[in-house]
């Protein structure tokens, strides 16, 4: 185990090495050009004194070192080229509400999926499975955008009943969707196969009742891919929460990450993918280390 | 799983708070940049500070004049080189200290001397090169200038020349004398306002103005009709018929300081190309489909209520064409721009009208912050874009966008790439002229220039629209795009 661990540390460190190289050359790759954006009144001199005040005249494997640098020595981002102001603070504004509609929709997109999924074997072959099966692949094809749309327009415009912001449900069901529906699909096809084997026929026959069988034991043994999948489905909410949080006006970093980019406002780009690369890299390892703690086979002398 | 359930409901019950009702709530696509005003030069950012920061003059109300404001007035010397602005007695900053002369002089030597390392001040340079003093004398600020340069006057009503308190310090903390103070910050979220209750004016009536970022255009809408915010910008011309029929909604609109234009990179498409795509671009039902009533035809690049602009420019001369081997590229950016709502659609109307007239075009969409690089470097040889006006002035449309002085490669103004000397002259003798009678008439011949040369092709001028709810009144919408809210009234 403690091999394990050492192993998927040195590669989640290495991971984020590569990952910011990737992040700082893909942000200058793309063309456009900063000082341009910024300036109403391009003078050579302007854009000149821009890019020296932002180093962006140095060669790039310098600015990379003094990016590293800046990050590894002092924990700094730099400051935004737009706004002047410091990146890390920006980022710690920005973070919690982000945060806390992911985890709200993930929270949602877990039971929903599980639910689903369990309801979904339990009537494996019947209507009721097609039904299920439906349902989610629905939720799996839906544009989230369009779906954001419609909810504000039945759930707030026509029906009155909620806020369009202000208020994390809306957002965090719409988010959702998606995930609860690879979810429903992972945990359909892990339970059935559970549900073939010799232990939950001795679970029966001891006379556990079908809920003890479904959710305890089934359930039990089907939790490995669906743990992997959560790891996953987190990755994803952070991406989806760029689409929703700019369809429902909720200032978290999904919506910093769409307006840096626009503005081409590079030491905003690279330190709030960083952090979103380091902390989907972090969840996934511990999903691993979750999966590896409840699949005994996995465990290496 | 109960459990779960509950931990759920608190982690969705923890929601941001919602503002108070009595505040007056303002939404827009995107956040400003920062609160400085003479170190702004995005819509986002003046769009707040007009109702924070006051200039020696503005604009009167629907126009681009210029009246008296922290000034009582003003006294032009005979050779134009003086200008003398007495100050109005008893006004205060928001931090409580006093305006005079000495206090005032603050805003203008900063930016003369560039005192904060990181701030451009890039108006100064453009708009108040000609300035070479400012100082105090008795209640009076008197401004000494290099040449005569009539364009001044205007210049002074752009929030660059605000004069904000001597304290000012905060980029993100704006000071100034006007009827709402700055309260709070909250990027990409609000920035809260409330009344200036020791206004020199009347005070306002709102209690408290809010300018909420909601990026997405059907969502702003969609909340200004169920009422939890009172106005709105960026309106989709598809959206008006909504807007209209809404009878809990109304529309402010009044012709806009802009002007989308379609620009010939002149050294590589020759004259007889620019005039036979001219003649070939049908104006009319381009911006019928485009703007959708919420924009007129161009006729010059100046817009038609700015003092100078020729009501009777002659039609362009049709030459033919032969020899045209490959497409004409048209370099067009995917974004709608405050002048221009649908630049894609607008491309594919030029290329159709080109077709039938017989000159093939390829349109290369560009993401709008490569788009300005490509053109400012003279990458294209077809280009749609546009500008919004600045002081209201023609000098600031006619000089800017085609003289032969910024046409610089790398940092152009002038994306025709047009050196024109008989142009550049009338350009340098209208900034000299103070006579407004003969200012006008030199601005009228220089448009002639352009209808013959065709160094680019006027498409339109698109109407400035904000959504208000129907019970609110008092909303000053001016030709800039700048909103005002010092007499707004809400039930």
């Amino acid at each position: 185990m403690r091999m394990f661990l050492l192993r998927r540390a040195g590669a989640l460190v290495a991971g984020l090495f590569a990952a910011s190289l990737v992040i700082f050359l893909l942000v200058r790759l793309v063309p456009g050009d900063p000082a341009r954006l910024l300036l109403k009144n391009p003078t050579p001199q302007n854009i000149a004194a821009i890019q020296h005040r932002l180093g962006l005249d140095r060669p790039l494997p310098i600015q990379y070192l003094l990016f590293l640098k800046n990050v590894l020595g002092t924990g700094s981002f730099g400051e935004s080229i737009v706004t002047g102001r410091d990146v890390k603070a920006d980022l710690a504004q920005t973070w919690p509400a982000t945060l806390q509609l992911a985890a709200v929709a993930m929270v949602a997109a877990t039971l929903a999926g599980i639910w689903l999924g369990i309801f979904a074997a339990r009537h494996a072959g019947t209507w009721r499975d097609a039904l299920a099966s439906t349902v989610s692949l629905i939720g799996v094809s839906v544009p989230v955008f369009w779906l954001a749309l419609l909810a504000i327009l039945v759930f707030c415009l026509k029906l009155g009943w909620l806020p369009v912001s202000d208020s994390v449900i809306l957002p965090a069901a719409v988010l959702a969707t998606i995930p609860a529906a690879f979810v429903a699909r992972v945990t359909r096809t892990a339970v059935i196969e559970a549900l073939g084997q010799d232990f939950i026929r001795t679970a029966r026959a001891k006379g556990a009742s079908e809920r003890a069988v479904l959710y305890r034991h089934a359930l039990r043994a089907a939790a490995g891919p669906i743990v992997t999948m959560l790891g996953m489905e987190f990755a994803y909410l952070l991406g989806g929460a760029v689409l929703t949080e700019t369809v429902f006006a909720w200032p978290g970093i999904g919506r910093y990450i769409a307006g840096a980019v626009l503005a081409r406002d590079y030491p905003a780009i690279q330190g709030a993918l960083l952090v979103l690369v380091a902390l989907v890299m972090a969840v996934n390892f511990l999903a691993d280390v979750l999966h590896h703690w409840l699949e005994p086979r996995l465990r290496q002398p | 799983m109960k459990r779960l359930v509950f931990a759920l409901l608190l982690l969705a019950g923890c929601g941001r708070n919602p503002a108070p009702p009595a505040s007056f709530i303002f939404a827009r696509g995107a956040d400003s940049q920062k609160l400085d005003p003479a170190d702004v030069d995005d819509g986002e950012s003046i769009k707040v500070l007009v109702n924070i920061c006051e200039g020696l003059v503005r604009f009167k109300p629907h126009t681009t004049e210029p009246e008296p404001c922290l000034a009582t007035g003003w006294e032009i010397s005979s050779d134009g080189l003086t200008y003398t602005f007495p100050l109005r007695q008893g006004v205060k900053f928001h931090d409580g200290s006093q305006l005079t002369a000495k206090t005032a002089l603050f805003s203008f030597h900063r930016q003369m001397k560039k005192t904060l390392p990181d701030a451009t001040f890039a108006y100064w340079d453009a708009m108040f090169n000609v300035v070479t003093n400012v100082e105090a004398r008795g209640n009076a600020l008197v401004f000494h200038l290099r040449e005569p340069h009539a364009p001044l006057l205007a210049s002074l009503c752009i929030p660059a020349a605000s004069i904000i308190s001597p304290n000012f310090k905060d980029q993100r903390i704006p000071i100034g004398t006007g009827p709402f103070h700055f309260v709070s910050w909250t990027p990409n979220d609000r920035i809260v306002l409330e009344r200036n209750p020791d206004y020199w004016d009347t005070p306002p009536s709102l209690a408290r103005l809010t300018y909420r970022v909601i990026p997405d255009n059907a969502t702003r809408l969609i909340q200004l009709r169920t009422g939890e915010i009172q106005g709105m910008d960026g309106l989709d011309p598809n959206d008006l018929p909504v807007v209209q029929a809404d009878k809990n909604l109304q529309l402010l609109s009044t012709p806009g300081l802009n002007v989308a234009y379609l620009s010939f990179h002149c050294d590589k498409v020759p004259l007889a190309a620019r005039r036979a795509i001219a003649a070939a671009i049908r104006k009319d039902d381009l911006v019928k489909a485009v703007y959708r009533g919420a924009g007129i035809v161009a006729k010059n690049p100046l817009p038609p209520f700015i003092p100078g602009h020729n009501e009777n420019t002659p039609p362009t001369l049709k030459s033919p064409i032969s020899n045209l081997k490959s497409p004409l590229r048209l370099q067009v950016m995917t974004n709608p721009r405050p002048y221009l709502p649908n630049p894609l659609r607008a491309a594919e109307m030029i290329k159709a009208d080109c077709a039938q007239a017989g000159i093939p075009i390829e349109i290369i969409p560009n993401e709008w912050g490569a788009h300005l690089s490509r053109t400012q470097r003279g990458e294209h040889e077809l280009a749609l874009l546009g500008w919004v006006g600045d002081n209201g002035d023609a000098d600031n449309f006619l000089y800017v966008l085609l003289d032969k002085d910024t046409a610089t490669l790398g940092s152009a103004l002038n994306i025709c790439f047009w050196k024109n000397d008989k142009y550049h002259d009338l350009m340098l003798a209208a900034r000299r002229e103070t006579n407004p009678g003969k200012r006008a008439e030199l601005y009228r011949q220089s448009q002639e220039i352009i209808a013959d040369e065709v160094p680019m092709v006027p498409l339109a001028h698109a109407q400035n629209m904000i959504a208000l709810r129907a019970n609110v009144t008092g909303v000053l919408l001016q030709p800039n795009g700048d909103v005002f809210f010092h007499k707004a009234v809400t039930p």
